[in-house]
């Protein structure tokens, strides 16, 4: 929560972004007055009939009823996680272990948000855990500002690029 | 995702700067010296520097790639860099940051490098605060990218297989599409850069320097060649990435 996810498919998405934003009642963890409570929903329009879609699910635990809806038709993800919550690196591993399918298949990418207000932990600390938690798995750590267009398309082309070499790496598989 | 080669570091301000005597003479911290980076080329090429791989000079940003690698191993360590522009480089080895002062703003993707200078030794560190430092990974995929345009590294076997061990914070550096497509293939299989280009669909010297960089940064892991790999192994890809949905989005996003 506070990571940036709704602000990151805004940047991304070139429809009005569909938004659900509720009082917070977590401000102990995140100082924020709303936050995501259903889903973000954004899209990017390709051709006629293609559209990548992203969707933003709610960091809070009370809705990770949420979490198994989506990641059953999800292809790959991107964990946004800010860098000044209490345990960052602990937290993202949190996250990460309820999506474990896509982790271990290297579907995933982990975004670093607010480095510049805490340096530390450093990608590296982010990428030692995964790599600890998830030894089999290569999965990128980026430092993100999720407001940056240019960021946030090297994040979504990194994720793509991954699920397509993987696909291919499958199918090459005698 | 730009293209540009926009210095990723901050300025070092005039304020800031290493004092004289840090800049001028060996800096006076008990069991430092100082290396001159000749003396480090000679222990790392066997032939003379200028007559490797068509010639390319110990000149750029080849003697800085050198002498940042000769630093692996070492826990403190300091490397100065001068720039003709009169601009300064400083690079600390044991905090992993660098600090870039004066010159254009703009990485010189050919630059005139007066001088490099390593101190080594404990206590190799800036005797100073510094406000905002620039972290080193950004330096060395800029160095890694220019130092040798047109070869492997001096380092890295011409026929050996990379395959990538950690990615890069590709978000925090000037990557272009090709550099990812290129990375997602090197994080499934090992790869030559002759079978990288294939796969990829890229020229040559493209997949060297993502190579060359990788290695300078420690990301990826050298294996011996394969005999008689199977081209089809890499040649999939190429084909699928050329009209795959990272092509599409490529184009759809403008990058």
């Amino acid at each position: 929560m506070g990571a940036g996810k709704t602000t990151a498919i805004r940047t991304l998405s070139d429809i009005e972004m569909v938004n659900t934003e509720a009082a917070n009642s977590e401000r102990n963890v995140v100082d924020k007055a709303t936050t995501t409570v259903a889903l973000d929903y954004g899209e990017i329009t390709i051709g006629l009939d293609e559209k990548v879609r992203l969707y933003g699910v709610p960091g809070q635990k009370r809705f990770d009823f949420m979490w198994s809806i989506i990641k059953e038709r999800a292809r790959g993800m991107v964990l946004l996680v800010n860098n000044d919550a209490p345990d960052a690196v602990a937290l993202a591993i949190d996250y990460l272990e309820n999506f474990r399918e896509l982790v271990e298949s290297g579907n995933a990418v982990v975004g670093v948000s607010r480095r510049d207000v805490a340096r530390f932990p450093s990608t590296d600390d982010y990428a030692d855990a995964i790599a600890d938690a998830y030894p089999d798995a290569l999965i990128p750590v980026f430092t993100v500002d999720p407001r940056n267009p240019d960021q946030m398309k090297t994040v979504l082309l990194t994720l793509v690029a991954t699920l397509e070499t993987d696909e291919a790496s499958k199918e090459l598989v005698p | 995702m730009s293209a540009g080669h926009r210095l990723p570091g901050r300025a070092l301000s005039d304020s800031l700067r290493p004092p004289h005597t840090l800049l001028d003479s060996p800096i006076s911290i008990s069991d430092s010296s100082s290396d001159d980076v000749g003396t480090l080329l000679d222990k790392f090429v066997a032939v003379p520097a200028a007559t490797r791989h068509g010639g390319i000079p110990a000149t750029g940003w080849a003697r800085v790639a050198m002498a940042l690698l000769g630093l692996r191993g070492e826990s403190e360590a300091l490397l100065l860099i001068d720039l003709a522009d009169d601009a300064l480089i400083v690079v600390d080895w044991g905090r992993k940051d660098y600090w870039w002062q004066g010159g254009t703003g703009v990485f010189p993707e050919q630059p005139t490098i007066s001088k490099v200078r390593v101190y080594r030794g404990d206590g190799a560190r800036l005797p100073f605060m510094l406000e905002q430092p620039s972290e080193l990974p950004a330096l060395l995929w800029l160095v890694g990218i220019h130092a040798f345009p047109t070869s492997p590294a001096w380092w890295l076997g011409e026929s050996m297989a990379y395959r990538l061990t950690r990615w890069p914070d590709f978000a925090a550096l000037a990557v272009d599409p090709d550099d990812v497509s290129m990375t997602a293939l090197l994080s499934k299989s090992a790869l030559t850069s002759h079978e990288l280009a294939a796969a990829a669909g890229v020229d040559l010297n493209k997949a060297q320097r993502l190579i060359n960089a990788l290695s300078l940064m420690r990301l990826v892991r050298e294996t011996p060649p394969v005999v008689q790999r199977a081209p089809v192994a890499v040649a999939a890809p190429a084909v699928e990435s050329k009209r795959g949905l990272f092509s599409r989005l490529r184009a759809r996003l403008g990058v």
